[in-house]
């Protein structure tokens, strides 16, 4: 048996939003309109595969508003959608028939369970972001927003422009790794 | 479950290590990365807790970048929608330097050539001085050579030093 999508978008949401006007629903949507980013990071995290996390990510939504009566309310509710999304994980890497690389179970278990100070530092992690894209030149900004907004692959983008492919997998690594320097650099100083 | 490496926060990769490590993350996020470039990653992932922030932060930023990138383009298409507004690259302060740097060197070299150009005209207008002996007189003169083996001093030039006119 195969893992099953479940296409659970934004306009989903705004119907339960719609129809929950119980405090369970207000108390759901709250908590998971502010943490959705860092579940959907965390199970990606898991996978490396944006399709992948994304399919899982549709099914655990569903799941945790499903059990979300079971959940305790002083509880963390990141630390339960992780426990949730978890258990995704492994039942898709499972099932699934597609022949795709993944980590061994040691490596997913330890990467499961080593959530520390970064999920509480996505928030400002993404204001620096911010700032240091507004510092990169024209042209390393057109590249990512031809690979990160449009979602065209390296190849499809060389053709158009007449480059080599390797080319431009390097200056997209260039900037990716400037980015990453710049903001750890940033969150070190504050 | 605990961490494999509780050694874990401080900085122990090499720097070897580091490089390949990134390389492997860019090739995972390329969705370019072989088997054996996964395996090696695994490898190193679970043999170093450092790796494995390394690998949380990179991906997260991968992500992010996905997010911030997608809310400007939908900005930018508001933009568009609301009227033309020409967007004027914003230029950073390095090159804003560098930019400045180059017009200040092209403007000095400018006025480097006026001042030469000024200096030699004025020069001109003084020189040559006249001559004060014959000796010298005869160093700046220009031979006439009627035929050949047959030269001479030009008439102006043959006069002795006394006569000759200073140059105005």
């Amino acid at each position: 048996m195969g893992y099953d999508s479940y296409a659970l978008e934004t306009r989903d949401w705004v119907e339960l939003a719609a129809a929950g006007t119980d405090e369970l629903t207000k108390e759901f949507l709250e908590q998971f309109t502010r943490h959705h980013e860092r579940i959907f990071g965390y199970i990606f995290g898991l996978v490396h595969n944006e399709q992948d996390a994304r399919d899982i990510f549709q099914k655990v939504s569903l799941l945790l508003w499903q059990k979300f009566e079971t959940f305790d309310q002083e509880a963390d509710f990141f630390a339960w959608a992780c426990g949730v999304a978890y258990n995704e994980v492994r039942n898709y890497f499972r099932t699934s028939s597609r022949n795709r690389l993944c980590f061994n179970q040691e490596l997913l278990d330890t990467l499961a369970t080593e959530r520390d100070d970064e999920d509480e530092e996505s928030d400002a992690r993404l204001e620096v972001l911010r700032d240091c894209l507004a510092q990169l030149r024209q042209h390393e900004r057109e590249l990512l927003m031809e690979v990160y907004a449009e979602g065209r692959s390296i190849r499809e983008i060389a053709e158009r422009r007449g480059k080599a492919a390797q080319t431009l997998y390097n200056r997209l690594n260039l900037i990716r790794r400037k980015l990453f320097i710049e903001v750890q650099q940033a969150l070190a100083q504050n | 479950m605990r961490p494999i490496n509780d050694g874990a926060r401080r900085n122990m990769l090499c720097h070897n290590t580091r490089d390949e490590l990134f390389r492997l993350l860019d090739a995972l996020l390329n969705e370019t990365i072989s088997e054996e470039q996964f395996r090696r990653l695994e490898a190193i992932l679970l043999a170093e807790a450092e790796a494995r922030q390394i690998f949380r932060r990179y991906l997260t930023l991968h992500h992010q970048l996905r997010t911030l990138a997608k809310s400007w383009a939908e900005e930018k298409l508001v933009k568009l929608a609301e009227g033309p507004n020409p967007e004027v690259p914003p230029v950073s302060p390095s090159g804003q330097m560098g930019q400045g740097i180059l017009y200040g060197f092209l403007i000095a070299i400018g006025l480097a050539l006026l001042a030469g150009a000024l200096w030699f005209r004025h020069i001109r207008a003084e020189t040559p001085c006249p001559p004060t002996t014959f000796s010298e007189s005869i160093s700046h003169a220009p031979l006439v050579c009627d035929s050949p083996g047959s030269c001479r001093l030009s008439d102006k030039m043959a006069s002795r030093p006394s006569e000759a006119q200073p140059t105005k």
